[in-house]
């Protein structure tokens, strides 16, 4: 695949799919959690929402490193052949929920529209240092993103 | 081929499920060639479309996701459908769907005043008819209003009554959807129903009738004469008048209203034999038309009897959810039952505590103890009835007054509306200043504190302490003054004084009145008012209750007290029962035998609720200590700071709450006491967590999110 092609892959993929896998790093322990998420246009960023009361929110604002695995898996057999999965790993950190990030966020999702704005809930940005995608079973292709 | 709009004269049998059973009845009623007024269906595909248009579709889900409903309790559906109603309000129709609308629309039912009406599918089938789960809306006018009240009728696809009957009507978000019939309106000089088969005896029918409109006889606020006719014969086999036909359900500038009546129809009969006979007639047509017994609406104008609608007669036994929807009640209904509260069974209750306490239990043998004991029961055991009758159906003016509210500003926060109810003076409020003022005595004094602390109590103190008992002590709760001491030493020690949040709630008041038109201005009042009220006398109730039941506890103290002494190896407290108590009052050689306690070995957890979701009762962010209540004793043992955790807070035990950083409650509503009490001193809250008093142990670290009814627990220890 071209890596124009690929970059609009992947941009198609953060579109399309409502959830992500977010893996969070705790006491040497990995932690995971669904979250949906919205990926800036130049797929720099990759924002989501947390209640602060979380062990997600603690654990990210403590160590910072994540990655997200967002993928189009649909739980059949043709997903060894058709699914793709991405990998996104960087840092993490809590931002304003200024008009932009707003827009960005309830773009994708305008039902949570509540959970974006409560005082209890956190916008977290990750600033993606690289993309691993990988397709057909065992294809993988990594993206410096920094 | 407008496929949002079908005419009554273009249905066919294809359209059936798009224009929903009411409307394909009428149809059906129409081709009999009874008279109906006419109508144009707005399609279900109208509401899909709508739905589909913005982001309402994903908000309803996500206020799905909530609670599974079968877990909620009927406060949190109302709550739901409130949530859900709002917003539909706040969801513009699509202009483009708008258009087709207008375009489909007869031009006549623009011009003439209308009723848009629900007609869900699937809602009136032979064996299942679920009437008024969902919304019309009578004397609409023109179009834009039209479009408006077509909106609502969607919403109430998601009423309160919808989610209680959810599984017979199977409502999900997948498959449920709407229709919308405008038809014109027919304001009839009398109207009324006839049941085609008395459901009580086959042989007969039922004729009711009302001078005016049928909104009255519907609501209940207008009582029907009523005749029983033989079905087969038309004798006419009994005619009950009601007490009075004073009252009449007549068309205002929008809607309908209850006046009084005029000239001498209060002294004539709605209906005479010969439109007995022509109701007769009718019902029997469209029974064979049918092929079941008919529930029908109908109005007489002119002469001409119009059919409104007709469904099969079904009877629901489901006494709980009867009685759920008996809570809806109209502004005249709640205007007559408030008098009825605020002059008769507030005074009585009063009364009643007060007679009660003028008993002297200590003079009494103990067969008569017994005999009071039982008499103090049976009243407070009748006073739950009525509370349950009266004063439960009096808090929905808090819930009327809301609904018009959000109608008429279309708050972005549904609840905005408690906004303008708090701050009203709750007694139970009044009674927590009182303490905190209690407690500043002691504060400011070391020796008065230090004796408080002992329970050596004298002088100015003890005659203030007296005078709280007096005015607010005689509750099922306070069972020592040591207990309230011990409080009101809490409250003296604690490092912060919490107090009601006071609101300037003028200009929300202004900004509410002034949205209605100069004439509606009288009707915006009275619902405010009645809101004012019902919030205030939802809470007072309690506390009037609770002086009754203290009684009742005082003179089971009183038993208690007498025989402890007969007993050595348990404790008369917690291990005598009633009947055990009252067998030991008859016969004083009697030892009372100990109550069984019926206790579960449950194996070792290995799972433990780390985070639950609940309703946003109280918006705050709070971290704090678990306090698990689960008897009202141990309300005595909160300190400064916990978090109260427990099964249903009443009024009577909320004089913790200046103690307390949050309330986590198992009962579930946005307008219950925990959900007004927390609003009133502007703490966080969460309703409506199941099981919350076993999911959270004393001590636990818990994180209680109002803004999103999110609670969070770490455990303390394992269990």
């Amino acid at each position: 695949m071209q890596k124009s092609d690929l970059m609009e892959s992947l941009k198609s993929l953060m579109k399309e799919q409502k959830l992500a896998v977010l893996a969070s790093f705790h006491d040497n322990e990995p932690y995971t959690n669904l979250v949906g998420f919205a990926a800036s246009d130049d797929l720099k960023y990759i924002f989501f929402v947390t209640p602060v009361a979380t062990r997600k929110y603690s654990y990210l604002i403590t160590s910072r490193k994540a990655s997200i695995m967002i993928d189009n898996r649909s739980n059949n057999e043709y997903d060894f052949k058709d699914a793709m999965a991405v990998n996104a790993t960087g840092n993490v950190m809590v931002v304003e929920k200024t008009d932009d990030h707003k827009a960005l966020y309830l773009g994708k999702y305008p039902y949570l529209h509540d959970f974006l704005l409560s005082p209890s809930s956190a916008l977290m940005k990750m600033e993606v240092r690289s993309y691993i995608v990988a397709s057909r079973f065992h294809n993988v292709v990594e993206i410096d993103m920094a | 081929m407008n496929e949002v709009v079908i005419p009554m004269e273009d249905i066919q049998e294809k359209d059936r499920n798009t224009i929903g059973s009411k409307a394909f009845s009428l149809h059906a009623v129409m081709s009999t060639g009874l008279n109906i007024p006419p109508y144009s269906c707005i399609t279900t595909k109208a509401y899909e479309r709508y739905l589909d248009s913005g982001s309402l579709q994903g908000r309803i889900i996500m206020e799905l996701s909530r609670k599974d409903a079968a877990d909620m309790r009927w406060e949190e559906m109302w709550d739901t459908s409130l949530r859900i109603r709002n917003m539909f309000l706040n969801t513009p129709m699509p202009e483009a769907l708008a258009s087709e609308i207008r375009k489909g629309l007869d031009r006549h039912l623009t011009r003439v005043p209308v009723v848009v009406r629900s007609s869900a599918p699937g809602e009136d089938s032979a064996n299942t008819s679920f009437a008024g789960l969902h919304e019309s809306y009578v004397n609409i006018k023109g179009m834009d209003s039209i479009i408006e009240h077509i909106r609502l009728v969607w919403a109430s696809l998601w009423s309160d009554a919808a989610f209680l009957y959810r599984n017979e009507l199977g409502l999900d978000i997948k498959n449920s959807t709407m229709a919308v019939m405008v038809q014109e309106l027919v304001a009839g000089e009398v109207s009324g129903i006839v049941f085609s088969s008395n459901p009580g005896n086959s042989l007969q029918m039922i004729v009711e009738a009302v001078h005016g409109l049928n909104q009255g006889l519907v609501d209940g606020d207008v009582e029907p004469d009523r005749w029983i006719i033989d079905r087969n014969t038309g004798t006419l086999i009994e005619h009950v008048s009601p007490s009075g036909r004073e009252r009449i359900s007549s068309l205002s500038d929008t809607g309908t209203v209850i006046q009084r009546t005029s000239g001498n129809i209060s002294v004539i009969a709605p209906l005479n034999e010969s439109d007995i006979h022509k109701l007769r007639e009718a019902a029997l047509l469209l029974e064979k038309k049918f092929g079941h017994p008919q529930d029908i609406e109908w109005t007489k104008k002119e002469g001409e009897i119009y059919i409104l609608q007709s469904r099969p007669i079904t009877t629901d036994t489901d006494t709980e959810k009867l009685w759920y929807l008996s809570l809806r009640r109209t502004l005249d209904n709640l205007q007559d039952l408030r008098k009825k509260i605020e002059s008769k069974l507030i005074p009585e209750m009063i009364g009643d505590a007060q007679a009660m306490r003028s008993v002297e239990l200590r003079t009494m043998d103990g067969p008569e103890l017994a005999r009071e004991i039982m008499r103090r029961k049976e009243l407070y055991e009748r006073w739950k009835k009525r509370y349950a009758d009266d004063l439960i159906p009096f808090a929905h003016g808090m819930r009327m007054f809301g609904r018009v509210y959000n109608d008429v500003l279309k708050p972005s926060n549904p609840y905005e509306f408690m906004d303008l109810l708090s701050g009203s003076g709750l007694l139970s409020v009044k009674r927590n200043e009182e303490l905190n003022r209690l407690a500043g005595m002691l504060r400011r004094d070391d020796l008065l504190m230090h004796k408080a602390r002992s329970n050596a109590i004298e002088g100015n103190f003890r005659k203030e302490v007296d005078f709280f008992l007096e005015n607010f002590g005689h509750t099922g709760i306070y069972k020592s003054e040591e207990e309230l001491l011990k409080l009101i030493v809490e409250l003296a020690s604690s490092p912060k004084k919490r107090t009601p949040a006071r609101k300037d709630t003028s200009g929300l008041q202004k900004k509410f009145i002034s949205a209605f038109s100069q004439k509606d201005r009288a009707f915006a009042e009275e619902v405010l008012d009645i809101g004012l009220v019902s919030y205030r006398l939802r809470d007072d109730d309690n506390i009037y209750l609770g002086r009754i039941e203290g009684q009742y506890q005082a003179s089971l103290k009183e038993a208690k007290q007498r025989i402890a002494g007969r007993i050595k190896d348990f404790d008369v407290e917690g291990d005598v029962g009633e009947e055990e108590l009252l067998k030991a009052l008859a016969d004083s050689g009697y030892v009372p035998a100990k109550k069984e306690k019926i206790t579960t070995e449950s194996p070792p957890d290995r799972e433990y609720t780390r985070q639950v979701r609940g309703q946003p009762a109280g918006e705050g962010l709070v971290t704090g200590v678990a306090r698990v209540i689960t008897k009202n004793e141990e309300l005595f043992n909160i300190k400064f700071g916990e978090i109260l955790v427990c099964d249903a807070i009443d009024p009577n035990m909320t004089f913790v709450i200046p103690l307390v950083s949050a309330i986590v409650e198992r009962r579930g509503g946005m307008l219950i006491h925990g959900a007004i009490i927390a609003r009133e001193y502007g703490i966080p809250c969460v309703t409506g967590i199941p099981g919350a008093t076993q999911l959270i142990q004393n001590g636990d670290e818990v994180t209680v999110d109002g803004y999103l009814g999110i609670v969070t627990i770490r455990r303390s220890s394992p269990r």
